[in-house]
C-alpha cells in the first residue's frame, strides 16, 4: 500500500467511525426519551417498533444516511481533487475503489444515498401536497422498497467483478 | 386474574419502584395505578375524567406516551414500565409540570377572535374549511405529542404540535379575525419551520389527530401569506 492509500484508508475509517458514533447517538436519543413499544434491549425495542413509529425511525435513518453521504462526499472531493496535483496520485488512490472491501462500502453508500433520496422526495411531497398519515406511511414503505430493489440491483453490478 | 410486574419511575430514589399486581381483563393502566396506590399511598399520579376527555392522566407506558385511563394492560406482557412524560419537569413520580406546554399553547393565542367586519355566522355543514378545522378539534391538550416530539420535548424553543395544531384549527376558520396575526406568530423562530417531519406527534396522539399534517398546512398558509 502506498502512503497516499494509507492516508485515504485512515481518513475513510475515521469517517466511518464518526458516522457510526453519530448514528448510535441518534438512535440512543430516540430510544431513551422517546416512544418505543417494548422493554428490553435497544435491539428488541427497535425490532418491536410498531407501524406508529416507522416515520420516527425514518427520521433517524434519514439523519444517519445524510451525515454518512455528506461525510463521504467531503472525502471524495479531496480524493478527486488529487487529479489536479498529479494524475498518477489520483490513479493510486482510486485503485482502492476496485478492491473488495471498498466495493462493499460502495454498496452500503449506495443504499444510504437511495434511502436519503427517496425519503427526501417523500418529505418534499408531504410538504407540498395534502397527504394523510396513512398515505405518508405507505409512501415510506414505497421509499424503502425502491431503496431495497435499486440498492440490490446496483450491488450486484458493483460486486460482480470481485465475486466473479 | 394474572400477576403483573410493574416498574414505576419514582422521583424519590428511595421510594419503592417494583410492584406486582393482580389484573384481570380488561384492566386499564390507570386501574393498575389506583390499585398500587392502595399498597403505597405515596405514589403520585394525576387523573380526572377517566374517559379520555381531560388529558390529565398522560404518562409513558413502556416508553410510549399514552392516556393511562384508555390504555389496556396486555395480559401476558412481561411487565409494565410506567414513567412520567419526557420533556417536561417532573413534579413528583408520574406528575409533570406542564408549564412549558401551556406557555407554548398560550403563545399562539388559542382563542377564537371574531372578525370585526363580519356578522357572526355558523359554518355550514358542507363548508370546505370544516375538514381542516375538524381534523384538529379533538385535541384534549394531554401533552402526549409534546413528549413524542424530539424537538418540543428536548428544547422548549419549539411551540410544539398541540399549539400549532390549535393555531391551524383557528386559522382555517374564515370567521377568525386574527388569522394574519396567528400566521405571523407561528412563522416566527420556534414555529412551523422547526418541525422536522419526525411524525412522533401523529404516532402518539391518543385522539387520532395528525398534528404533523396541521403543521404542514400551517406552513403552506404562512408561505402563501408571504410570511
Ligand atoms: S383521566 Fe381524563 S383523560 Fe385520562
Amino acid at each position: 500500500m502506498s502512503a497516499l492509500q494509507v492516508v485515504f484508508v485512515a481518513a475513510l475509517t475515521a469517517l466511518l467511525l464518526g458516522v457510526v458514533l453519530f448514528s448510535a447517538f441518534t438512535v440512543r436519543a430516540a430510544l431513551v426519551v422517546r416512544p418505543t413499544t417494548a422493554r428490553g434491549s435497544w435491539l428488541v425495542r427497535i425490532g418491536r417498533a410498531s407501524n406508529r413509529d416507522v416515520q420516527r425511525w425514518a427520521f433517524v435513518a434519514h439523519r444517519a444516511t445524510g451525515v454518512a453521504v455528506f461525510a463521504f462526499l467531503l472525502l471524495h472531493v479531496f480524493d478527486v481533487a488529487l487529479f489536479t496535483l498529479s494524475p498518477a496520485r489520483f490513479d493510486d488512490v482510486h485503485e482502492l475503489y476496485g478492491t473488495a472491501p471498498m466495493r462493499v462500502f460502495e454498496c452500503l453508500l449506495f443504499f444510504a444515498i437511495l434511502f436519503h433520496t427517496f425519503n427526501g422526495l417523500r418529505l418534499v411531497l408531504l410538504d407540498v401536497a395534502e397527504i394523510r398519515l396513512s398515505t405518508a406511511r405507505r409512501l415510506l414503505h414505497v421509499a424503502v422498497a425502491l431503496t431495497a430493489v435499486a440498492g440490490t440491483a446496483a450491488s450486484v453490478v458493483i460486486l460482480k467483478p470481485v465475486v466473479a | 386474574m394474572t400477576a403483573l410486574a410493574v416498574e414505576i419511575e419514582r422521583s424519590d430514589s428511595e421510594a419503592r419502584r417494583h410492584f406486582t399486581v393482580e389484573v384481570g381483563e380488561p384492566t386499564m393502566v390507570l386501574d393498575v395505578l389506583l390499585a398500587l396506590q392502595r399498597t403505597d399511598a405515596s405514589l403520585a399520579f394525576r387523573y380526572s375524567c377517566r374517559v379520555a376527555m381531560c388529558g390529565t392522566c398522560t404518562i409513558r407506558v413502556d416508553g410510549r406516551p399514552v392516556l393511562a385511563c384508555r390504555t389496556p394492560v396486555l395480559l401476558g406482557a412481561d411487565g409494565l414500565l410506567l414513567e412520567p412524560l419526557a420533556g417536561l419537569p417532573v413534579v413528583r413520580d408520574l406528575i409533570v409540570d406542564t408549564t412549558p406546554f401551556s406557555t407554548a399553547w398560550r403563545s399562539v393565542e388559542p382563542w377564537f377572535t371574531p372578525r370585526a367586519d363580519a356578522e357572526p355566522r355558523v359554518l355550514a355543514a358542507d363548508d370546505p374549511s370544516r375538514e381542516a378545522i375538524e381534523s384538529g378539534l379533538d385535541c384534549i391538550s394531554c401533552g402526549a405529542c409534546w413528549t413524542a416530539c424530539d424537538l418540543a420535548g428536548a428544547e422548549h424553543r419549539f411551540l410544539g404540535p398541540a399549539a400549532l395544531n390549535r393555531a391551524m384549527t383557528l386559522a382555517a376558520d374564515a370567521r377568525d379575525g386574527a388569522r394574519d396575526r396567528r400566521l405571523r406568530l407561528v412563522s416566527q423562530e420556534g414555529g412551523v419551520t422547526r418541525c422536522h417531519y419526525i411524525h412522533g406527534c401523529s404516532g402518539a396522539c391518543p385522539k387520532g389527530i395528525d398534528p404533523a399534517a396541521s403543521i404542514r398546512r400551517l406552513r403552506r398558509w404562512s408561505i402563501g401569506a408571504g410570511r
